[in-house]
């Protein structure tokens, strides 16, 4: 090892993440990720309780994630910095949660990321079916997918979540498209709700069952504060993106599932991988079923997208803070990304795919998810109590304290219940791998970490402390 | 005052092997639930094929309107049958339930705790000095 | 040998491809620049008007 030759730091400013992003790439990362769980996934909610107990959750979590929204864009629009959550958790709560909520954050994308591939995937093989060819072996295009994008992330973050901006909203509009196509102006011409929608096949109880995979209709839209070190000016482009984004979901995935109810008997819909296509398949036109078919690969490459965007950005935060092995902290000198931290989550992703455990892949993201909004009740409690309005400057300040924060904490507590109606044991076998990991890091990782370093905002000292 | 915390250079070594450790616990961690699940799959299957023979569309409570979004949708009554009569039991195990609230809120409590008391030295080692 | 199964063939060269084009474009990182130089970015370094001790204006 010869330094001598080698580019060093002295005469040279710091490396640093690039500041290219503006609010709509903001939004084009936040609804990118989620926007493929209307195309599937949030139909598992039809499963577990009926075409209303579906539209119940979708309302529900819906309230949850604009909680979600509102109180993260007023951490993170203060809170400045890759990690996003984590950071956040670093800064009010302490480090043992950080590393929590850095691994939920993790987890969450990666597995994300791998069920996004798999979708790709299957479409493909569905895609080659119906031109003629019937075994297609969908791997090389899950692992393409996964290599092509993580390329993509490793070149820099402008032109990724450029196209992330595009891909979304085309896939966007060709939801909007559909909504048009069933002519929804008159019943029973296309669709057919009277006929079609039933009671709660359940009861009540399934409607709290579903609200497990209501998640689905929103996951991923608190990853734009993940972006808050590369956009220009984090303070109004966050909040902006955000919420902007909250709100698109929330029209789309009334839409979706005003759409699917209305062709699909519930039991179907319940249970298939495809519906928004299936729904188009129905109406008889070819051209739908293209764009659906179009639109749902691109959702899902724009998801699969995000998560990586955001997965390793939250790993480089965790090890330029040596929570992690710090190797995982670099930037590359000329695209200004986590390369390392990029390229390592390309054979975890993939890996992922491969185990052809995609309902315990999904139930182990939407968790981590779910952890992560659990935390955030008490970080904006303490963050409020810690730094009271006006000590700070703060981008945005969400209105109604605290009250969204405890609508935020009963939602969880009652999404966890769904969980465990349908997925007790994962639940269980996630919750033993955060608390061994908890372990772990307190044994072995902190004492890496540098004390207050960790603390990097420029605040006054936090009251109480 | 307390001194400034000088941790140690962790080596590539020692860095290779707490990557792994991750990735061993999270592979754990997936995999585990398919021992329980193995058992409750097997008996499904049985109860399924019992149920599967001799469907009509009115003997799975279909009326017209579905009956026909069936047919569009390439189906037969046995075929749809497989489909309707797949319910779920939501049956609550009070003592897993029990069990299961006691480890998330245990857990959480301990993330608060000990995160508190590494938070308070990070602010001591942070204000104090300046 | 039909036309998916080129397809498929080609989804793996590229994957290929692409993964080894980031390893040793990493590997000539690593050769290239110091570890410090590459491991000197900072939380909050950047400029303090994003991080609100200062009203923004245009960011960086």
């Amino acid at each position: 090892m010869t330094a001598r030759s080698k580019i060093t730091t002295t005469g040279k400013k710091p490396i640093a993440l690039l500041k290219v992003l503006n609010p709509f790439h903001v939004w084009g990362l936040g609804v990118g990720i989620v926007l493929v769980g209307e195309f599937m996934g949030w139909n598992f909610t039809v499963d577990k309780g009926g075409a209303y107990a579906s539209l119940i959750a979708c309302w529900v979590i819906g309230l949850l994630y604009t909680c979600v929204a509102m109180i993260d864009s007023e951490v993170s629009s203060t809170v400045v910095a890759a990690g996003g959550q984590y950071t956040q958790a670093k800064h009010i709560v302490g480090p043992l949660m950080a590393f929590n909520v850095g691994l939920y954050l993790v987890m969450a994308y990666t597995m994300l990321c791998a069920a996004d591939a798999l979708v790709v995937g299957d479409l493909l093989r569905s895609g080659a079916k119906v031109m003629g060819f019937a075994h297609l072996d969908p791997r090389p295009f899950v692992v393409l997918v996964v290599v092509f994008l993580s390329w993509l992330n490793y070149r820099g973050v402008f032109v990724t979540l450029t196209l992330n901006l595009v891909m979304t909203l085309l896939a966007f509009v060709s939801l909007l498209v559909l909504f048009v196509a069933v002519e929804p102006w008159q019943q029973g011409v296309v669709l057919q709700h009277q006929g079609l929608l039933t009671d709660l096949p359940y009861g009540w109880i399934g409607v709290i069952a579903s609200l497990q995979f209501g998640i689905w209709y929103y996951l991923g839209i608190e990853g734009t504060c993940q972006a808050a070190e590369e956009v220009r000016s984090a303070g109004r482009a966050i909040p902006l993106g955000t919420m902007g984004g909250i709100m698109t979901l929330l029209v789309a995935a009334t839409i979706t599932w005003f759409v699917a109810t209305g062709l699909l008997p519930w039991q179907y819909l319940g249970q298939t991988y495809t519906p928004m296509y299936d729904a188009a398949t129905l109406l008889g036109s070819a051209k739908l079923q293209l764009l659906m078919f179009v639109a749902t690969a691109f959702a899902a490459i724009a998801s699969a997208n995000g998560c990586i965007n955001d997965a390793s950005r939250a790993w480089f935060s965790m090890g330029r803070d040596r929570y992690l092995p710090e190797f995982f902290g670099a930037i590359h000198p000329k695209y200004r990304t986590p390369y390392r931290s990029i390229l390592f989550l390309v054979p975890i992703a993939v890996s992922f795919a491969f185990t052809g455990l995609l309902d315990q892949v999904i139930t182990f993201s939407i968790l981590s998810g779910l952890l992560s909004y659990t935390f955030m009740t008490f970080n904006i409690i303490k963050f409020r109590r810690m730094w009271p309005l006006g000590s700070i400057h703060r981008g945005y300040e969400h209105p109604f304290h605290p009250l969204p924060a405890l609508t935020l904490l009963a939602l969880c507590c009652l999404t966890y219940f769904a969980t465990f109606l349908g997925y007790g044991a994962t639940l269980l076998s996630v919750m033993s791998f955060y608390i061994l990991a908890s372990l772990w890091f307190v044994l072995r990782r902190y004492p890496y970490v540098r004390r207050a370093e960790q603390f990097s905002m420029p605040w006054p000292r936090p009251r109480g402390y | 005052m307390k001194r400034h915390y000088v941790p140690p250079k962790q080596g590539m070594l020692g860095q290779i092997v707490d990557t792994a450790t991750v990735l061993v616990l999270v592979y754990v961690s997936l995999m585990l639930p398919l021992l329980f699940k193995a058992a409750a799959k097997a008996e499904n299957a049985v109860v399924q094929a019992a149920v599967a023979v001799q469907a009509t569309w009115e003997s799975l409570g279909q009326n017209a309107i579905q009956q026909e979004q069936w047919i569009r949708l390439g189906y037969s009554p046995e075929k749809a049958a497989m489909l309707i009569n797949n319910r779920f039991d939501y049956t609550i195990d009070p003592v897993m339930l029990g069990l299961t609230s006691a480890v998330i809120i245990g857990y959480f409590i301990f993330l608060l705790k000990v995160s508190a008391k590494q938070y308070r030295e990070v602010i001591a080692e942070k204000f104090d000095q300046e | 040998m039909s036309l998916w199964n080129i397809l498929g063939y080609v989804a793996w060269g590229l994957s290929a491809i692409l993964l080894a084009w980031m390893l040793v474009d990493a590997l000539l990182v690593s050769s290239q620049y110091d570890e410090e130089y590459l491991m000197s970015s900072r939380e909050g370094r950047e400029s303090p008007a994003v991080h609100g001790v200062l009203p923004e204006e245009g960011g960086a």
